[in-house]
């Protein structure tokens, strides 16, 4: 499959077998099927330790699972050499991490616009005009001055700004709303659903907020590494 | 290959020594950044631990401009005592320390030296070759100067002929060297001794001289001195004058000092001042300044004034080579203690970097996860690292160059041998070398962040 077909296959996530240990061999993550078709948003809820990170980070191919196939389209992430996980990961995916994981001395803009500077010269125009862009549609405000002096709710909407703003087909959100006050969680919970869905992109969130959860197409239920609940496929 | 390289001139060869430090720098950060934008990251981590990295970059300025301070102040040292040394090419003495004798004939230093007879003096003055045979004679001081009887056409040859006023022409006067606290036309009565106030020092009572002219600075411990025609020191001390009493008026009309008007026209007390001198009424002398016509005639020389029990000649020139070949273990052992202390501190800085790793974990782990390749994760690592570094050594050189300038000051104050350091190319090369050393070596901690797992970093 050559990349540009693959590019323009729909990204539909399918997990095949997927079963993860940690060192001592204890099973982490066992999922024998899970599907989501591109577009669509899937809610992961659970209890503390139940894997939901794991997952989260087996699917963007940041960890290696024992065994099983995780299928994004005709990318199949854990086969991937990690350089070519990070390429997929940097054309493919934005990450939204509970608390932002921003650059505190840079401005919104820049942290939004990170990405464009592992890009050559001549493709760096197009993310940053991108995360200006979406920075206006999430009203936060626009200056110079470094994120260190934003709110919680302006932060997490810049790490938003970051995850969009290269043209991700796949976010991948870990409890973005845990640091937030109720309304600004209510916000951007509402800003995270509507940008994914008007840009096409498949969203996973891990969260243990129900607002958030409800506002998914479908929710799933992890418990020691198993879904115990929610329909396996959408 | 070896007789290539020793063509290319020593500025070209210096010049490319240093492009060749410098080189695997720009190599690395060339392939670093093609195609990246890490500076923006990179000021953003020199910004988040701004006091941390200050105190990185001091330490690096430290000690960088340890070592280049150290070097530069050595070589300047060495330049400057070969000047003080270079008008004296050979000097003849009495047999016994050739460091004591060349103390106290180029560095003025008091020391205790035999000395030597009329006929050498007469002998050495009539050799082939030999323009000024100069007989120097210490040991008296005025407010500190030390006072040197000598021959009048020594302070021409010492000053290049720059003097201001004239050279002594009669027993009572006096020329000073440029830092003489004293005027042209001022009167002074020099003490016994080589300090004014030292116990056995007294004034010579009614001996006067009066200051006739000034040399122009030689950066040398002569400046500090006062010359006088010798024949005044040994007087002062009840010696005989050099001159046969009853031939001292007929000299008086045949010598060349005859022409100077002024010294025809002083007291009748006045002698014939210079050479030559009778061997019979000639006290001796510790020191002969000898200056030749042909630069080959001062080893012939050497060698027939080298005698067992009469006379010793050398050239100071060599002694003090032999004295830096002496310490030039010292030296070797400062060079090695001063990579010792920047290898040291490169090392704690290294450290220091794989401790920062750990705080910029998160971060770095971010950016991993947000797809960012490992080249430019490096670059972001490896620029920072070489920011601290580069700001370091230049801050360093700086630093190094004003404090050999300082410690210059404080040995010219003490020696009266003018020291001047200033940057060489050993200095560039030395802080280059530390430069390109360490920026290799930050590598490692960009490496190393790399071998950690994202998703651990993302949990920490
Ligand atoms: N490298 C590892 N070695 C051993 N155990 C691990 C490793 N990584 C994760 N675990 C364990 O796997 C389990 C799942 O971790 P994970 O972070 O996915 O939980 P989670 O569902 O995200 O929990 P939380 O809601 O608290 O974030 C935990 O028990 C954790 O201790
Ligand atoms: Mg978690």
């Amino acid at each position: 499959m050559r990349a540009a077909e693959a590019a323009a296959l729909p990204l539909d996530l399918s997990i095949n077998g997927l079963v993860m240990h940690d060192p001592a061999g204890r099973v982490l993550l066992d999922v024998a099927d899970l599907s989501v078709r591109a577009g669509k948003s899937l809610g992961i809820c659970g209890p503390s330790g139940a894997g939901k990170s794991t997952l989260l980070h087996a699917l963007s191919g940041l960890r290696r699972a024992t065994s099983g196939q995780i299928l994004w389209g005709e990318h199949d992430v854990q086969a991937m050499t990690p350089s070519q996980s990070a390429a997929f990961r940097a054309r493919y995916t934005g990450m939204i991490f509970q608390d932002f994981l921003l650059f505190d001395e840079l401005s919104a803009l820049d942290n939004a616009g990170l990405g464009a500077w592992f890009r050559p010269r001549g493709e760096r125009a197009k993310p940053r005009s991108k995360a200006g862009a979406i920075l206006r549609d999430l009203s936060v405000p626009q200056t110079a001055r470094s994120v260190a002096s934003f709110s919680g709710g302006e932060r997490q909407r810049v790490g938003v700004a970051r995850a969009l703003a290269s043209d991700a087909l796949i976010l991948l959100a870990d409890e973005p709303t845990a640091s937030l006050h109720r309304a600004a969680a209510e916000k951007l919970g509402d800003d995270l659903v509507a940008l994914s869905r008007s840009g096409g992109a498949t969203l996973i969130t891990v969260s243990h907020d129900e607002a958030l959860l409800a506002r998914m197409d479908r929710v799933i239920r992890l418990e020691n590494g198993k879904i115990v609940a929610g329909d396996a496929h959408v | 290959m070896f007789d290539l390289w020793a063509r290319v001139p020593n500025l070209a060869q210096d010049a490319l020594v240093a492009c060749a430090l410098f080189l695997p720098l720009g190599l690395i950060a060339t392939a670093l950044w093609r195609g990246f934008a890490p500076l923006p990251l990179v000021r953003a981590m020199l910004r988040r631990f701004w006091g941390t990295n200050l105190v990185f970059v001091v330490l690096i300025a430290v000690s960088v401009a340890m070592g280049i301070a150290l070097i530069a102040q050595e070589r300047a040292l060495r330049a400057g005592m070969a000047q003080a040394a270079d008008k004296f090419d050979l000097v003849i003495g009495a047999p016994g320390s050739q460091l004591s004798l060349l103390l106290a004939s180029v560095f003025l230093q008091p020391s205790d030296v035999a000395l030597v007879s009329g006929a050498l003096y007469d002998e050495v003055a009539k050799a082939q070759n030999v323009d000024i045979a100069a007989p120097l004679a210490f040991g008296d001081s005025f407010e500190g100067a030390p006072v040197v009887g000598t021959i009048a056409d020594f302070l021409t040859y010492l000053s290049d002929d720059r003097i201001e006023g004239r050279v002594f022409g009669a027993e009572t006067e006096a020329v000073i060297g440029a830092l003489v606290p004293l005027e042209i036309g001022a009167e002074f009565s020099p003490a016994h001794g080589s300090v004014a106030l030292e116990e056995d020092s007294h004034a010579h009572a009614g001996v006067h001289f009066e200051v006739v002219g000034q040399m122009a600075r030689t950066g040398t411990p002569w400046d500090h001195a006062i010359l006088v025609p010798i024949e005044a020191v040994w007087e002062v001390h009840g010696l005989a004058n050099g001159h046969a009493p009853a031939a001292a008026h007929d000299d008086h009309e045949t010598h060349a000092h005859a022409q100077d008007e002024d010294h025809a026209a002083r007291a009748p007390a006045a002698h014939p001042i210079g050479p030559p001198f009778d061997p019979a009424y000639f006290p001796g002398t510790p020191a002969i300044v000898v200056h030749t016509s042909e630069l080959w005639a001062n080893y012939a020389l050497k060698s027939q004034f080298s005698r067992d029990g009469e006379a010793m000649g050398f050239f100071p020139g060599t002694v003090l080579a032999q004295l830096y070949g002496v310490m030039g273990d010292l030296r070797q052992a400062m060079s090695v203690m001063s990579l010792v202390s920047q290898g040291l501190v490169a090392a704690a800085v290294l450290s220091g970097l794989f401790i920062l790793m750990r705080l910029f974990r998160r971060q770095v782990a971010m950016l991993r996860a947000l797809g960012a390749p490992n080249r430019f994760v490096v670059a972001v690592i490896w620029t920072y690292a070489t920011s601290l570094l580069l700001a370091g050594t230049v801050a360093g050189v700086i630093l190094g160059a004003g404090a050999a300038q300082v410690l210059s000051l404080v040995v010219t104050a003490r020696t009266d041998v003018v020291v001047t350091a200033t940057l060489g190319w050993s200095e560039v090369h030395l802080a280059l070398g530390f430069l390109c050393g360490v920026s290799l070596l930050a590598l490692l901690p960009a490496w190393g962040v790399l071998r950690r797992p994202v998703a651990e970093g993302l949990r920490a």
